[in-house]
């Protein structure tokens, strides 16, 4: 009894959360600018989710409700390392840039130019230092429309606030990487 | 439609969340608005460019890896502890997540009893899938006052109002006639729920609008409380001949309990 039952929940595990760690994943990393600390979150939620994955009634909400799981790991440690004024790009995110670009340069397969790719991941580089940037609860607006792909509905059920706030959060989070767009670009470094 | 109230619509209308009453609106006003119909195409650019541009990450191999060992532990650690205490095996499922990057440390306040709090965490979920619905209910609610919306049909007489659902929408919202109890009849229109379409019968009693929707069984209306207060509207959810209906208003929500016992007994009134 007991082994079907963990047998169930694995096979429920690996169909409907492990096709989306890699939602976790972004999420956790956008969030905590920190590869390593994004890791430990999804590693932590992932855990939480196994738990509890016979809650989930539909293969449908399985990416939000991952996501909300992940969203609370992050406020948790958020909370515990005292991280809550933590505001401007640190240096750590700026330091592993190097190594990400060879990273991506590699998974880039179908555009080999050099010269290319190279002008490719320093601008995806940028934008993803411009979000970063972004004050915490317009990151995770942006992060979870644009990236996770995620519903106004889905939203506001995930982060508990009225679809009206996360209407103007999104809007005002658009208009700030308007802003520093246009300034980068002004700059050189986005076309 | 002014440069205000289209502001708070642009980004709705680039996430195609908008009703197609309201993208009609907006439309509308940035057809003949240079400044609204600029921030418009400057964030639908910029939200295409974003996707555009593959920003997401790839959980690593050896997060997956990692992922899949603390698994493994955890199924194992169950199937062999037979009848230990909760809080038992969830200290037992600590010790096995292994720590391994230095970062992890930060695990370590994971001290507190985990299978509590993620059972709390689970109620939240639940409770927000209905709340979820209740702010949508408002959220009609309050685009009917909003934009000039309230009524697809006008009408004082039941008769008319009734009528102009068949072909709209697949079942027959009850249309009472509440004269008796106060309440004035204004119209009728369609609406969306949780996604799905629902029938809006809209009422009047001292200036303040009521509208009751209607939908059938769990279609978007199911999962609300019997009475409750939303962001200062109260709601009240009824089911009645296989509808699920809930009225809305900032009425005084007494009135919303008469409304519904005028819903449950009609008052004599000419063949329907």
């Amino acid at each position: 009894m007991m082994g079907n039952a963990v047998d169930t929940r694995a096979q429920r595990f690996r169909d409907l959360i492990e096709p989306r760690l890699n939602d976790a994943y972004t999420l956790a990393r956008y969030l905590s600018r920190d590869p390593s600390v994004a890791e430990d979150i999804v590693q932590e939620a992932s855990l939480r989710a196994f738990r509890h994955v016979e809650s989930l009634r539909s293969g449908g909400e399985a990416r939000a409700w991952l996501l909300k799981i992940v969203r609370n790991c992050f406020y948790a440690w958020r909370e515990k390392t005292g991280q809550v004024n933590f505001q401007s790009l640190d240096v750590d995110s700026l330091g592993e840039d190097i190594s990400s670009v060879t990273e991506e340069a590699d998974e880039a397969q179908l555009d080999l130019d050099p010269q290319r790719i190279l002008e490719r991941t320093m601008k995806r580089d940028a934008v993803r230092e411009m979000i970063e940037a972004l004050p915490v609860q317009f990151r995770e607006a942006l992060v979870l429309r644009e990236l996770n792909d995620l519903s106004y509905r889905e939203i506001a059920e995930l982060t508990s606030m009225p679809i009206g706030t996360v209407m103007s959060r999104l809007a005002r989070a658009r208009e700030m990487l308007r802003k520093m767009w246009l300034e980068r670009a002004g700059e050189g470094v986005l076309s | 439609m002014n440069c205000d109230e289209t502001a708070r619509w642009i980004d709705p209308l680039v996430d195609g969340e908008l009703d197609a009453r309201n993208t009609a609106e907006v439309q509308a006003h940035l057809a003949g608005c240079q400044g609204c119909q600029g921030r418009y195409e400057a964030h639908r650019t910029l939200s295409s460019s974003i996707r555009g541009m593959d920003l997401g990450y790839s959980a690593p191999e050896s997060l997956r890896q990692r992922i899949n060992e603390a698994l493994e532990a955890e199924t194992s650690s169950t199937a062999t502890e037979g009848k230990s205490s909760v809080k038992e095996r969830a200290s037992a499922r600590r010790g096995q997540v292994p720590a391994r990057s230095g970062a992890s440390r930060w695990l370590m306040w994971a001290g507190w009893p985990v299978a509590v709090a993620a059972s709390a965490m689970l109620a939240t979920v639940l409770l927000q899938q209905r709340s979820m619905e209740a702010d949508d209910v408002v959220a009609a609610h309050v685009r009917s006052l909003l934009v000039d919306h309230l009524n697809d049909v006008v009408s004082t007489d039941h008769h008319t109002v009734k009528p102009w659902f068949a072909g709209k929408i697949d079942f027959s919202p009850p249309v009472p006639d509440l004269k008796s109890r106060g309440f004035e009849l204004v119209g009728g229109r369609l609406d969306y729920v949780q996604r799905q379409p629902v029938a809006a019968v809209i009422y009047r009693k001292h200036g303040h609008i009521i509208n009751v929707l209607a939908a059938l069984p769990g279609h978007g209306l199911g999962e609300l409380s019997h009475s409750e207060r939303v962001q200062g509207y109260s709601l009240r959810a009824w089911r009645q001949a296989g509808l699920d209906l809930v009225a809305i208003s900032d009425i005084d929500p007494r009135e919303l309990v008469t409304l519904e016992e005028g819903y449950e007994s009609p008052p004599p009134q000419s063949a329907d």
